[in-house]
């Protein structure tokens, strides 16, 4: 292997019920780059072993039926627990991993938690040239070479399955403090987000979906989530709230946006 | 709750979204119009007669309700005391948030052509991504 060496790359994963795509430039040959992206992606089915809720024998779905407790299981459910609790302060309550049954569901945390722990690992291992789009959520490496690649688009709030599928509008984030964009919205599988502070916790049907975009992706995946249960009021919420911009898409299909956001779309 | 970490109780005030208040509102005063029309324009010998699936439709509409934004108004639609339709005579939002952002419909539709690297939506199934996602992304760049 030679200095300038690049290989170009794309792989995608299926994992957690969705896709994660990596793709870009890496400065080793075809075999090693595999092997780095193989060894990203067993993060993810680690944390899937861990913590879904749709394997009956994790971890989380033994604490959910009550047969264990967060001080005997890996401290990694410790971690993700005072992520969660953390990041119900830092959204005022609006994000919460208690579900209406009020048992313990930080999925909404767990795939980019996750995914940026593999693009992490990437990074680390030298390939410092590349994207990751987990699920719908993009982040984006600080050194990436591709104009192309710092342009986000927004997929309308309807299913990408849909006839109508297309896209809403597209960002730039070249030169801008964010390197990540979530998306939050009731298209792909109905209305999942739970109102943390209603009754009943059902989310208000006043948006349809919620971009946000910041600096880490974990961010701006909880305040997607977060917004979205706060429905209209969170145009107001997140513009008080530093380091992130944030697109909303009401119920009638009209937009707003946060102070900042008008500046981030693609010339 | 078993597990070992205690569960806060819910701190938060009790808050009714007021799109569903004033939803309800809108809804119980078309039905009080409807039901009072209902009765007072149908006696009970008539309703005994009706034949065909039309016969007994009728059409009302609800008073407008002034809500935090604006003024909503709904005109249901009901045949034999079965409400069928339910349509908004007016639905205003004076001074709502989305009235002062008509210019990102703009910048959005301007942006919407430019070449992209990436797509961002709401947590997509692989199912999905199956059908719809993988011949999207192969066709960038």
């Amino acid at each position: 292997m030679t200095s300038n060496t690049v290989t170009a790359f794309e792989h995608v994963e299926v994992c957690m019920g969705t896709t994660f795509r990596f793709a870009g430039r890496s400065p080793f040959g075809e075999a090693e780059t595999q092997n780095v992206i193989a060894q990203a992606c067993e993060i993810l089915h680690e944390a899937d072993r861990t913590f879904s809720l749709y394997k009956p024998e994790s971890p989380l779905s033994r604490l959910a039926r009550g047969e264990t407790s967060v001080r005997e299981l890996p401290p990694v459910v410790d971690e993700i627990w005072n992520e969660c609790d953390a990041w119900q302060k830092a959204t005022d309550g609006w994000f919460s991993a208690m579900t209406p049954q009020n048992t313990f569901d930080p999925s909404g945390v767990v795939k980019t938690w996750a995914a940026k722990r593999a693009a992490e690992y990437i990074v680390q291992a030298g390939i410092e040239d590349f994207t990751m789009n987990a699920g719908g959520d993009v982040w984006l490496s600080n050194k990436l070479t591709s104009d192309v690649e710092w342009r986000i688009a927004i997929s309308k709030p309807i299913s990408i399955a849909s006839p109508d599928a297309g896209v809403l509008t597209v960002i730039d984030l070249k030169n801008t403090d964010y390197l990540a964009m979530a998306t939050s919205g009731s298209a792909e599988r109905g209305n999942h987000i739970w109102d943390p502070k209603s009754p009943d916790k059902t989310a208000p049907n006043e948006l349809v979906q919620v971009s946000v975009v910041a600096n880490d992706l974990v961010t701006a995946d909880v305040w997607a989530t977060a917004a979205f249960a706060e429905g209209i009021r969170a145009v107001e919420h997140l513009n008080k709230i530093e380091g992130i911009e944030a697109l909303f898409v009401s119920a009638s299909g009209e937009l707003a946006a946060t102070d900042g956001f008008a500046a981030l779309f693609a010339k | 709750m078993p597990n070992s970490k205690n569960l806060m109780a819910n701190p938060y005030t009790k808050k009714r979204p007021w799109v569903a208040s004033t939803i309800v509102m809108v809804l119980a005063s078309v039905a009080g119009a409807f039901g009072i029309n209902y009765l007072w324009l149908n006696p009970v010998s008539d309703l005994s007669g009706t034949a065909g699936g039309t016969t007994g439709t009728k059409t009302v509409t609800g008073d407008a309700i002034e809500y935090r934004y604006g003024v909503v108004q709904l005109e249901v639609t009901a045949t034999n005391g079965k409400i069928e339709k339910i349509a908004e005579v007016q639905a205003t939002a004076s001074s709502g948030y989305m009235q002062a952002f008509p210019y990102l419909n703009e910048m959005a539709l301007k942006a919407q052509s430019a070449d992209f690297g990436n797509l961002s939506g709401a947590t997509f199934s692989s199912e999905a991504y199956a059908q719809a996602l993988s011949s999207a992304l192969n066709k960038l760049g």
